[in-house]
């Protein structure tokens, strides 16, 4: 194991560190770390059978190897001569752009190489996990004469952007040819061996990855040292590889030379390009997505806001029309009171005691109105409070039935009631309710008939009733009565605003009570009100 | 004069119907009073008004619906007076091409003027 290239490492879910501990391998075509030797094992035996099966057969100028083509190339005529050839050819550009040009070519073709040769692994051995799809590839490259492959147990080979791995090449074939032919390069040779590594890789882990050479034999390294990452991240890796080398030893006089190749960062450009790409569509997805929700709400939020405007429109529309009804027959008796008196007739005293009554009983009415109005006023504004005090409800109810009294003629009022109900309530505000319900049970019975409020305690509340024989809420009305300004719409005839058991409602629920209707039918109507005696 | 002059109330609001009909009858007019489009229409049928104080928004039959149904009834027709709480009195009263119309809650005097215009200017 190469022991400079350790370098402490955050613990990572595929940790090689415990490869420390290994014992003699019985793997000898790689070396890899512990975790990993089963697996490479299987490897290393399956392609040892494949290469038992080789066929030299120059009498048909093929070699074979279990049935698979080969050919066999001069490694020198492919590293340390491929340079020099295309060096004279490219010579005219400099040095420098020569050797791009070569490297390029070499990388390229190796990548291509790798890729290629570990998918058909893959199919022949039938593997799934990237690392067991790796594993052949590293034996097969002993086998064909590329290199030996000795990963370090810094790596860290998981498939994904964080994908890093750093391995040697002792016996790498192109820096072996400059050693051999007694030549120094400037720069890292081993092109051909980066590339189809990564190639392998990549095909085996399915991200984009390359290889560096960061330190060569034949450009005064002490080994053939790699990185292997997704092209995005290799700089990130390199810069953090060279800061913990030690600037003075010798395999780092050409580390400005390790920078990246020029095909290293065309891969990196398309990878980051893909990414970019990816992100930006996701991006735009998402801001689509919002976009089409906001408009969305928007829409919503501009039909419900026209909606509460047409709401409050017609609602100022029926209170206007509702409040200047009982202004007109004030307004009229008074005009007609003084007419008469400038006249100087002296008024009749059953007109004027008729005139006066209906003056008094539209004042009442136009004084409801404008409570109910002040009432939903402070309902909407959360500022109607309830002063509870001890209250006997029971004969709460029977003042109400007093009081509605004169209101009616063909009504027969009756309580049904115990001598009495106490409870902790609003009184004045519960008297609203019980009048509110008496009132309508008058104003929807206009045939006449009983009206009866029952109070009782039940359990820790008191409930209360109140039942007439009218005319029932039409079913499609039901659920909504307790509506702001419902019945305004719909029952003109008999007047109000259709507050009323909207308020109520809001009453005895402050109260921590229900209010519902509990029975309508032809036959007529019972709402019941249930009040905890107690505050909740 | 007035002993014959016929004018009918048309309003669902009983203490309305109640002064209007006062007060008209106190200047020598006969008075029939009607709830509602309906009961109007019976009304008119019965007793041919001279003039008509119509109220627009009424349970059962409102004062368009019964302005429609009375231009059908054989002529001669009544002057038409609208008379509505509705903010849009004016335009009320241009949907049924009325003779006039008094915003609620109105002058009585301009009521009893308006009344006797109308039933003159049919006079003469």
């Amino acid at each position: 194991m190469p022991k400079a290239s350790r370098r402490p490492r955050v613990a990572a879910p595929r940790d090689l560190r415990t490869a420390a501990r290994r014992r003699a391998p019985p793997l000898r075509t790689v070396r890899v770390p512990e975790p990993f030797v089963p697996l490479f094992q299987r490897a290393q035996d399956y392609v040892a059978r494949y290469f038992r099966g080789k066929a030299f057969r120059p009498q048909h100028g093929t070699i074979s190897i279990s049935g698979e083509r080969y050919i066999l190339l001069r490694a020198a005529s492919m590293s340390v001569e491929f340079f020099d050839l295309v060096m004279s050819l490219y010579g005219d550009q400099g040095p420098d752009q020569a050797r791009d040009v070569a490297c390029n070519l070499l990388f390229d073709v190796a990548h291509a190489i790798g890729k290629a040769d570990a998918q058909a692994f893959h199919r022949k051995m039938g593997v799934a996990d990237p690392i067991e799809k790796l594993s052949a590839g590293p034996v097969h490259f002993s086998y064909s004469g590329w290199a030996f492959v000795d990963i370090s147990p810094d790596s860290h080979p998981s498939p994904d952007q964080d994908y890093f791995l750093i391995y040697d090449h002792p016996y790498s074939f192109e820096s072996d040819t400059w050693l051999r032919s007694g030549r120094r390069s400037t720069s890292p040779v081993c092109i051909m061996n980066a590339g189809y590594s990564s190639g392998w890789c990549e095909e085996s882990f399915g991200v984009p990855l390359v290889a560096v050479e960061v330190e060569c034999l034949a450009a005064g390294g002490k080994h053939c040292r790699f990185i292997m990452a997704p092209p995005a991240r290799i700089e990130e890796h390199l810069a953090r590889y060279r800061r913990r080398r030690p600037r003075s030893r010798r395999g780092l006089r050409a580390r400005r030379k390790v920078s990246i190749p020029e095909f290293f960062q065309r891969k990196r450009m398309e990878d980051e390009l893909r990414c970019s790409h990816e992100l930006l569509e996701q991006r735009v997805r998402e801001r689509t997505a919002e976009l089409l929700g906001a408009n969305a709400a928007l829409r919503r939020e501009v039909a419900e806001r026209k909606r509460a405007e047409e709401a409050r429109d017609e609602f100022l529309s029926v209170a206007a029309h509702e409040l200047k009804t009982p202004l007109t027959s004030l307004r009229g008796f008074a005009q007609l009171l003084v007419m008469q008196m400038e006249d100087g007739r002296a008024p009749d005293p059953r007109r004027l005691a008729k005139a006066l009554d209906t003056i008094e009983r539209q004042s009442e009415k136009l004084s409801v109105l404008v409570s109910q109005l002040l009432d939903v006023s402070r309902l909407q504004a959360g500022r109607l409070v309830l002063e509870r005090k001890r209250t006997d409800v029971a004969a709460l109810a029977r003042h109400v039935l007093e009081a509605a009294a004169p209101r009616t003629r063909g009504h027969v009022l009756e309580l049904r009631a115990p001598h009495a109900v106490t409870g902790h309530v609003d009184p004045i505000r519960l008297e609203q309710v019980i009048t509110n319900l008496v009132d309508n049970a008058i104003k929807y019975s206009p045939a006449g008939g009983p009206v009866a409020v029952a109070v009782a305690p039940r359990g820790s509340a008191i409930r209360i009733t109140v039942t007439d024989k009218g005319l029932g809420i039409p079913p499609e009305h039901r659920d909504r009565i307790f509506d702001r300004f419902h019945q305004a719409h719909v029952e003109r005839r008999l007047g109000g605003m259709g507050l009323g058991l909207y308020i109520s409602r809001e009453i005895v629920e402050l109260h921590g009570g229900t209010l519902e209707c509990e029975e309508s039918t032809e036959a007529g109507t019972r709402m019941a009100v249930a009040v905890p005696r107690r505050p909740p | 004069m007035n002993a014959a002059v016929r004018v009918l109330v048309v309003d669902d609001d009983a203490a309305i119907r109640q002064f209007i009909q006062m007060a008209l009858e106190g200047c020598g007019y006969e008075v029939t009073t009607a709830e509602d489009g309906q009961e109007a229409l019976a009304s008119v049928r019965a007793a041919p008004p001279r003039v008509i104080l119509l109220d627009m928004r009424m349970p059962v039959m409102d004062g368009w619906a019964f302005t429609r149904a009375y231009r059908e009834t054989p002529p001669p027709h009544a002057p038409i007076v609208v008379l509505t709480a509705a903010r849009d009195a004016g335009e009320y009263a241009s949907d049924v091409d009325a003779d006039a119309f008094l915003a609620k809650p109105f002058n009585l005097r301009e009521l009893l003027g308006l009344v006797g215009r109308l039933v003159e200017g049919r006079d003469s």
